[in-house]
């Protein structure tokens, strides 16, 4: 018998999602734990502030619990929650949250380690290097910095960003390409360090 | 084709965007022209460089325990869709392409619309009470005693531990069966067709309706519950950490100098997966959580290939690793879980 996976995952979450329209928490509990992580990333890598991205995370899934009714079957969850953050995103920018080249102080206190067993040397300059490329990522614009996130960072295909966007494939794909110009040169000299140690 | 059209389809192909047959042709072509290997290296070199910044980003420990208790503040509010900010009367009047829309035809059709929709709204309201006492109404008729199987047909398949149940059940019966057990405690059989502990009540207020907490569990029944909350948190983080080693071997690069693929860090983060993935493998089989089960035990073929390469691997031993990933279609999978 063949096991196909990501018909039983489908179905899995088909069932979560019909008992949290029926109003079941515990449900909607499970897929806050399945999904939240992602959230989470995709809305921290946006603002670069730990604490916004805490908050927000939380709100977006709060939102989603309100409005789970909204969620058509052609959706998938995951872009649908995507969406939800990625308004939540935007409303933050016209906010009170701190965005990503005002929070340089905050990058530096991050730990971030190397896992390949650096020197000394190289293991500062890769800190560092995470650090720029946070820089670099805030010095986009919120659109190209959305798209490149989604899909360098988070490796979503270009029809799953198109649904949580409403841009697009060959927006997304120009964008694309002009968000990792700019961040190539910007990151340019960094790079190239990288590679004589 | 000519070089330069390949050299439009190597970013869809770094970003895994190309179909089977286009991206063979594209592979192909790569390691034949030294001028697209170098541009693909580079794409492919950046993009690993972009997915390693967030895989150290993880969100604080208790998040999920907060985020539950700031649900559990919310009320029970089932809200209608979302509908687009437009009028009845102007959608009404979209419908008969009327430039105006007719006032006394929308009131008529606002006052059928309302009747049929509080009528439904009752018998929806009743039934909901009568589900949450175990019955369930058909038809205009109450059926008392319903079997609990049937009631769970629709719910969650992960189960409660094996103590608790001869078979699997979703957790939420473990309430429902909680509730049975302390009326049968405290009541007769009078008791029993009164209003349960946790049946819907209407708030008059504000009309809405408010589910109220379920009874307290025992003691073991809240440490056991915890600890499989705790084995499901641990999954998913696993499958998370499982895909982004897959997405990493996937965009390993070739390296000139030693004539093979650089696959060092995925060997060694493999050897860290594989002890987390064969001890929640155990506890997935003592939860009855198949479904979880069934992907840690697949992902584990991936993990003992991947960890069990040489120190200096054959390009055919990592490119059917490679391949096998992509006919699996297993990194997608693991992203819906």
């Amino acid at each position: 018998m063949t096991y196909h996976a990501s018909e039983t995952i489908h179905n899995s979450t088909a069932d979560l999602i019909a008992k949290a329209q029926r109003g079941d928490k515990e449900a909607f509990g499970l897929i806050f734990e399945y999904h939240h992580r992602f959230i989470y990333k995709f809305i921290y890598a946006m603002l670069g502030n730990a604490e916004s991205a805490e908050e927000l995370t939380q709100e977006t899934f709060l939102g989603a619990y309100k409005n789970i009714q909204s969620l058509r079957g052609d959706a998938t969850l995951k872009t649908w929650l995507c969406a939800i953050a990625k308004n939540m995103v935007y409303s933050s920018f016209r906010g009170k949250h701190r965005q990503l080249n005002q929070a340089d102080e905050e990058i530096e206190s991050l730990e971030l380690t190397d896992h390949k067993n650096p020197s000394p040397d190289r293991e500062i300059l890769n800190k560092e290097l995470h650090q720029k490329i946070a820089v670099a990522l805030g010095a986009l614009d919120e659109d190209k910095r959305m798209i490149f996130i989604l899909k360098e960072m988070q490796q979503l295909s270009y029809k799953e960003i198109a649904e949580i966007t409403g841009y697009g494939i060959p927006k997304l794909k120009t964008d694309l390409f002009r968000a990792k110009n700019e961040m190539r040169t910007r990151l340019r000299p960094y790079l190239e360090a990288t590679n004589e140690v | 084709m000519k070089c330069e059209n390949y050299s439009n389809l190597i970013q869809d192909f770094v970003e895994n965007e190309l179909d089977t047959q286009t991206a063979d042709e594209v592979s192909m072509h790569i390691f034949s022209c030294l001028r697209c290997e170098q541009e693909f290296e580079l794409l492919t070199e950046e993009k690993e460089l972009y997915a390693q910044f967030l895989f150290e980003i993880e969100p604080p420990k208790n998040l999920s325990a907060r985020f539950r208790a700031r649900l559990e503040n919310e009320s029970e509010t089932v809200t209608a869709p979302i509908l687009p900010e437009i009028s009845f009367g102007e959608r009404l009047a979209n419908l008969f392409s009327l430039k105006k829309p007719l006032p006394v035809l929308s009131a008529l059709s606002l006052l059928l619309v309302f009747g049929g929709v509080l009528s439904v709204k009752k018998s929806l309201d009743e039934n909901a009470q009568l589900e949450m006492t175990g019955v369930a109404k058909t038809n205009g008729e109450t059926l008392v005693n319903t079997p609990r199987e049937e009631l769970a047909t629709n719910l969650p398949r992960i189960a409660v531990p094996r103590q608790f149940e001869k078979a699997s059940l979703p957790i939420s019966d473990l309430t429902i069966r909680k509730n049975e057990k302390n009326r049968q405690v405290t009541g007769s059989s009078q008791e029993k067709n009164a209003t349960p502990r946790n049946a819907v009540r209407r708030n008059e207020k504000n009309n809405k309706s408010v589910i109220t907490k379920p009874p307290v569990l025992s003691e073991e029944e809240k440490s056991r519950f915890h600890e499989l909350q705790a084995f499901e948190r641990d999954a998913a983080r696993q499958i998370e950490k499982i895909e982004m080693l897959l997405r990493s071997f996937r965009n390993a690069r070739y390296s000139e100098e030693t004539a093979q693929y650089d696959v060092s860090f995925e060997k060694e983060q493999a050897r860290k997966l594989l002890g987390a993935n064969i001890k929640l493998r155990a506890q997935a089989d003592f939860y009855g959580d198949f479904l979880t089960g069934e992907i840690l035990d697949k992902v584990q073929t991936y993990l003992l290939d991947i960890a069990n390469l040489e120190n200096n691997p054959s390009t055919e031993a990592v490119l059917d690793i490679k391949q096998r990933v992509r006919n699996q279609n297993l990194i997608a999978s693991l992203q819906s879980f």
